[in-house]
């Protein structure tokens, strides 16, 4: 493909450990909920079961468990490498992701994806940090921009084990060359329930509907210089989830469970995700209406 | 280079084709290095080689399907005034080369993917349609004067699927039908699929998605579509079979959605020309 690089980012501009947070085990047993309590922004320590609220379907559940920041953690950095990322940010993306994975803990996993119009697995998710770092400083930045294709094929690959898997989308543009629709990519999301982070340079209506989904969070980068910062704050926002547990009771089965999750008492922000899938094929979300 | 045409004129016509094309690569691969300046100077060369190729005989369908060709180099790169100056010049010597007809229907569908719309005014919309309205008739004008010609059967059925025109299904089963060479074949399956997923029928999806694996097996675009088919099916394994296999590709291969999306490069017509500066 001749690169095309010239119309993509004119039509950008236009554009302006497992812990899926609800997984069933061997049947349909146990919903596991990634949950954020914030107040003020800060995260609200030593929460314990009694003082959620969880319903499913809008039938009050119990929780069973809760902890916080017990699994491991497994990270994807899916990142924009098309031709707008080349020459100083991608230098600075590229120290944000090695800050990242610095901060990682021992039996914390990375892996790295980097998009423009291809989709490239660079490294698998994998505890060998030097090999994420070296990837991260090979990367160069050329082409258009797939966004949701990537996230659709990072979401796709999201580990099954105990973990609990977090992606870190940054872009610092519009998609130009996706095969998948919005709706398409958010409906994935939500089957998953992997939590989807991201950063990004301008606003952009599909990662604020990817984060919302995933019970995940976006964060507007100002300058080049913050992208450090913000990564690490991503990760620490995810090492401040609870993860909730409990047995599904007084609820069909198959279909959308709709989940709200709040405190019993108090005040503060509780972010997760909106619900889960169970069985059915998608009622929604045709990969290709425009 | 101003004695370019002069002396282009006194060659022969395999020197002229050569030419052509020695100039036509090296503007490609220039532009693609945002070299631009560099890139558009071969391309005004070549294009003097050309004109002076025009006061020869025949059917001039080389010089046609270049003018064609180069049209859409142009508009994939952004170059959307001298895309629109070379089809207006093309199309005053040659009114009935139908691949004009589809690089200007391309060049309007990018015009429109340039434009922001206020989807709140009603008169942007109207405008942004009927600009719609032009490209498929550019298309629908091409099929006329060649029917066999499956891109534009395509285009215009791609630009019907985005509007939820059902005559897109009749364009995409013609363009199955004429369909000869592997970037068609490969689009209208991935067009098939789109279709069948839009209206719920996901096992057909599958299935067009599949075939047009089977044809392009280095291309991307199956595998994520497929992945994204496994999910919408509720099969999680299924969709992570897909993204794990397109991983393990050894190589991947430049995929044709890719140039169809942002202006419709064509290297079908490319593998052509070539072919042609190269035929005795």
């Amino acid at each position: 493909m001749i690169r095309t690089i010239a119309i993509a980012a004119a039509i950008a501009a236009a554009q302006a450990a497992q812990t899926p947070p609800a997984v069933f085990r061997s049947g349909i047993e146990v919903v596991e909920i990634d949950v954020s309590v914030t107040r003020g922004g800060l995260p609200v320590p030593g929460l314990t079961a009694r003082d959620f609220a969880v319903a499913d379907n809008g039938v009050a559940q119990e929780v069973e468990s809760v902890t916080l920041d017990r699994l491991p953690l497994s990270v994807t950095l899916l990142l924009d490498t098309s031709a707008s990322v080349a020459g100083d940010r991608l230098a600075h993306l590229a120290q944000a992701g090695e800050g990242l994975v610095d901060a990682l803990r021992p039996d914390d996993r990375a892996s790295l994806i980097t998009f423009s119009h291809l989709v490239d697995l660079r490294v698998p998710m994998t505890g060998d940090k030097a090999a994420v770092r070296a990837a991260l400083h090979a990367m160069s930045g050329s082409g258009a921009t797939a966004l949701r294709d990537a996230v659709e094929l990072a979401l796709s690959l999201q580990p099954h084990d105990r973990t609990r898997p977090l992606i870190l989308i940054f872009t610092d543009g519009a998609d130009t060359t996706s095969w998948l629709s919005e709706d398409a990519v958010v409906d994935t999301a939500r089957r998953v329930g992997v939590v989807v982070h991201a950063v990004r340079v301008e606003s952009d209506r599909f990662l604020d509907r990817l984060a919302d989904s995933s019970g995940g969070r976006t964060w507007s980068a100002t300058s080049d210089r913050q992208l450090r910062e913000l990564f690490t704050s991503a990760l620490d926002e995810m090492r401040a989830r609870y993860l909730l547990t409990y047995t599904p009771k007084g609820v069909a089965r198959a279909g959308w469970h709709e989940l709200k999750v709040r405190l019993r008492s108090g005040r503060a922000d509780v972010t997760a995700r909106p619900g889960y899938f169970v069985g059915a094929a998608s009622p929604s979300g045709s990969s290709r209406p425009r | 280079m101003a004695g370019v045409g002069g002396r282009a004129a006194r060659a022969t016509p395999e020197a002229q084709r050569a030419a052509v094309m020695l100039h036509t690569d090296a503007g490609i691969t220039l532009l693609s290095a945002s070299a631009t300046s560099l890139g558009l100077l071969h391309f005004t060369t070549a294009s003097r080689i050309v004109n002076a190729m025009r006061s020869g005989r025949g059917d001039q369908l080389f010089e046609r399907r270049w003018l064609a060709f180069v049209a859409t180099v142009y508009t994939a790169n952004g170059r959307l005034g001298d895309a629109d100056r070379m089809i207006r010049d093309a199309l005053s010597w040659y009114s009935s080369e139908p691949l004009l007809y589809v690089a200007r229907g391309a060049l309007v569908e990018m015009r429109i993917a340039m434009t922001f719309v206020d989807l709140r005014s009603g008169n942007q919309i109207a405008r942004r349609d009927r600009a719609y309205d032009a490209a498929a008739a550019d298309y629908r004008r091409a099929i006329g004067l060649d029917d066999r010609l499956a891109i534009a059967h395509l285009r215009v059925g791609w630009l019907h699927f985005t509007t939820h025109d059902p005559r897109a299904r009749e364009n995409f089963d013609a363009a199955l039908t004429r369909a000869t060479e592997v970037r068609d074949r490969y689009l209208v399956q991935l067009f098939l699929g789109a279709a069948a997923e839009r209206d719920g029928r996901l096992d057909e999806a599958e299935r067009a998605y599949s075939a047009a694996q089977t044809l392009a097996p280095g291309c991307q675009t199956p595998y994520i579509a497929l992945a994204r088919v496994g999910h919408a099916l509720g099969r999680a394994a299924q969709a992570a079979a897909s993204a794990a296999a397109f991983t393990a590709l050894p190589e991947k291969s430049n995929d044709p959605w890719w140039d169809f999306h942002l202006g419709g490069f064509d290297h079908v017509s490319l593998a052509w020309l070539h072919a042609q500066a190269q035929a005795p």
